[in-house]
């Protein structure tokens, strides 16, 4: 896989993890965390993985996940998974491998060949 | 609400794994994701798990996770007659394990929901532990949905 495209998939799950954590709700469920150190820690790792992407990468994942809450995506039998369409077929008939960073061109959204 | 989430072939009754991360592998694989979407999801899970247990006590673990590589919310049940030694809060080891993947969708609320009707599913299973016995997956099924609908 593309090491951006790996860097990207990783910074979304722990920003989903850190969303939870901050979450009253999810708190309330009762799972042991010491939420303070441990938002601290998952910060740190969030940091360093963002270090790993480049700046204009970076930018737009973060309007992309303002707008959808999430930057990427999988397509799955050629339907992007943040919007719903179907990508052209001249797109999906390709051989895909996640090799290089794309977006879906409907939404925008960082896409991962699932 | 279990309902549309639980089935049998999604039920393992005899978990061969030993320690922490081999039952996570071990419960992900019954998903028969492709092994690239595993690995990220496996890496998730262990991430979640290093951050705090998610072994409740009794017995029980309910290790979850969301990633954005998934397109479907997956529980997996999974049970260990030996045990397996999961850090939980208690120091006992985990005999009966609810595995919770989900996609990011929805900022949170169904899988939460789902994640609190399990977590209550679990606080009165730790009050028995006449599941230890049971057989079948279909049988452990029918035994939760059962145990879904009893008052707390
Ligand atoms: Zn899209």
């Amino acid at each position: 896989m593309n090491k951006i495209l790996e860097a990207l998939i990783t910074l979304n799950d722990l920003d989903l993890m850190i969303e939870e954590i901050k979450n009253p709700n999810y708190r309330d469920l009762g799972f042991e965390i010491d939420v303070q150190q441990k938002l601290e820690a998952l910060e740190k790792a969030r940091d360093e993985i963002r270090s790993k992407i480049p700046e204009n990468i970076l930018r737009k994942y973060d309007i992309l996940k303002k707008r959808y809450h999430r930057g990427v995506s999988p397509i799955i039998g050629g339907v992007c998974m943040n919007c719903f369409v179907r990508l052209p077929i001249s797109i999906v008939s390709q051989p895909h491998d996640n090799e290089k960073v794309e977006t879906c061109p409907n939404c925008g959204i960082f896409i991962y060949w699932a | 609400m279990l309902e549309n989430l639980i089935s049998e072939d999604r039920v393992i009754l005899d978990l061969k794994s030993k320690t922490k991360d081999e039952v996570l592998k071990e419960l992900l694989s019954v998903l028969k994701l492709p092994e690239e979407r595993e690995k990220i999801v496996l890496d998730a899970l262990k991430k979640r798990e290093s951050i705090g247990s998610t072994g409740i006590g009794k017995g029980i673990a309910i290790p979850h996770v969301r990633s954005v590589v998934l397109d479907d919310v997956y529980l997996v049940v999974g049970l260990s007659r030996e045990g397996v030694d999961f850090d939980s809060l208690d120091g006992k080891p985990v005999h009966l394990f609810f595995l919770l993947c989900a996609p990011p969708q929805d900022p949170g609320t169904t899988y939460l929901l789902t994640l609190g009707k399990i977590a209550q599913i679990a606080r009165k299973l730790a009050r028995r532990n006449d599941y230890m016995d049971i057989k079948t997956p279909e049988e452990f099924v029918r035994y939760l949905l059962k145990l879904e609908e009893e008052e707390e």
